[in-house]
């Protein structure tokens, strides 16, 4: 049994809902109005051909194919945090592919192939969604915590300093930053995973249960996204600011006025 | 002793030092004077490797400061800067959090150590179990400074060491000074007071442009 089907003229209706926040923004003269319908076209537009390329991998569920559009969403997902925060892509672009890159290997093989025992990790039903949502949080995070490193950094460099010219090595300097930036972007995590179920309600669980899962089965699935986009974002953060704050530094371990691009 | 050799050091286009040049031997302790903008925390940045020098060396005991000898300078100081946040909660974690360096553990100081040299500074020992948000700022000011004491570095750079002090605390700081015998003492300062207890000033002209 799946959802039911929605005709186009359906969709179409759907659409209607958004006079309402249109006519908001023009009787408050916001000026939100061309890029809410902007986003709103690319998000359709996006989505539509999300669903076109994915109803062929799924078709072909081919390993080969399956992992090269996952190292696509990584490619993107780097390119995307380092426009976020504004740093050179030169330093920070290559960390943050291979901190993602390894955080999701990591938390994937273990989840599909330990914990659900697929027999077929790179199973395209399964492989894709799931490696898709442990992205989209580990980006949102990282790019929360490379703006609270980067900022503190520039903000209290006298902090780092006084670690530096008082015996502490690099890395000892920027613990304080790094335990900043881990906060920054773990607390969201935390306070959301806290009241899940209650005040809300995920979308992969009410995904299953309108494709006509048991509410049972989903909430497993469920718990275990959980734990592994927990697990998954704090790794790609960590490793990432490790990775990059390899590059970023001069030989008097200086930050380089390189990194922020104008 | 450290010697600055005809350093520049500029900002973008903005000239901060021009031709610097002195002398520290080994045990002196000089304030640096001068008017605001001058240079003078710059001079600590240059020394430290903070900031580039557009121009000169600097060498301590014959030691060129470069990318190559610069944390094995470094470990030889200690620098206490104007104005330090480090997101500590408690006197114990501020006086003790350069102890926590792989590099220091060792130099770790006893209780009783830290309660002496902290009453030195004529703060109470019991002040080691207060919250840094229960104290003043001179208080917190000696409290850093016990911490950079306590590492027993023979290079000790000081900023604006007196700028929350009164009277009483700013001479029992420059006595502690005085009697660290064998270690250079760098102060910047703009107190007139600590400039004549220390041994040397040395007057900062402000660079043109």
């Amino acid at each position: 049994m799946g959802a039911e089907d929605i005709g186009w003229g359906n969709l179409a209706a759907g659409y209607v809902l958004l006079f309402v926040p249109l006519l908001i923004f023009r009787y408050y003269r916001t000026g939100m109005i061309r890029s809410t319908l902007v986003s709103m076209a690319r998000m359709s537009v996006q989505l539509l051909l999300v669903a076109l390329y994915l109803e062929v991998i799924f078709r072909l569920n081919n390993p080969w194919l399956n992992t090269g559009w996952v190292t696509v969403m990584i490619l993107a997902t780097a390119w995307t945090v380092i426009g976020r925060v504004r740093l050179s892509p030169r330093y920070l672009f290559v960390p943050v592919f291979l901190a993602v890159l390894f955080s999701l290997t990591a938390v994937d093989a273990y989840l599909l192939g330990a914990v659900l025992r697929l027999n077929f990790i790179f199973d395209a039903r399964y492989f894709i969604p799931i490696t898709g949502m442990l992205i989209g949080n580990s980006l949102t995070a990282v790019i929360v915590s490379f703006d609270s490193f980067f900022g503190s950094l520039t903000r209290q460099q006298t902090t780092y300093r006084f670690g530096l010219a008082n015996g502490a090595t690099r890395q000892e300097s920027l613990r304080i930053f790094i335990r900043e930036a881990i906060r920054r972007a773990m607390n969201p995590t935390i306070a959301s995973t806290a009241v899940m179920g209650l005040v809300s309600l995920p979308g992969m669980m009410t995904g299953q249960i309108l494709g006509g899962s048991d509410p049972s089965v989903a909430i497993k699935y469920q718990i275990l996204i959980m734990i592994s986009i927990f697990v998954s974002t704090l790794l790609s953060l960590v490793i990432s600011l490790n990775l990059c704050s390899r590059f970023v530094f001069d030989r008097f371990d200086n930050l380089k006025s390189s990194v922020f691009r104008r | 002793m450290i010697e600055f050799d005809r350093i520049s050091v500029r900002y973008d286009a903005e000239k901060v030092l021009t031709d610097f040049s002195a002398k520290i031997p080994a045990g002196e302790k000089v304030v640096f004077t001068g008017a605001s903008g001058a240079g003078k925390s710059t001079l600590f940045h240059a020394l430290l490797g903070f900031v580039p020098l557009s121009g000169g060396e600097i060498r301590v005991d014959g030691l060129k400061l470069d990318a190559g000898s610069v944390g094995r300078l470094r470990s030889r100081m200690s620098w206490l800067p104007q104005e330090l946040s480090l997101g500590l909660d408690t006197v114990r974690e501020l006086v003790f959090y350069p102890f926590g360096f792989r590099g220091n553990r060792e130099r770790r100081p006893s209780e009783s150590r830290v309660k002496e040299c902290l009453e030195r500074l004529l703060l109470p020992p019991s002040v080691l179990d207060k919250r840094l948000d229960e104290i003043s700022g001179g208080q917190k000011q000696r409290v850093a400074l016990a911490s950079v004491l306590l590492l027993g570095r023979e290079i000790i750079l000081l900023d604006e060491p007196t700028s929350a002090l009164d009277d009483a605390s700013a001479e029992a700081v420059a006595l502690q000074m005085k009697e660290l015998e064998g270690t250079t003492v760098l102060s910047v300062s703009h107190d007139n007071r600590w400039a004549e207890r220390m041994e040397r000033r040395i007057e900062i002209i402000k660079s043109n442009g």
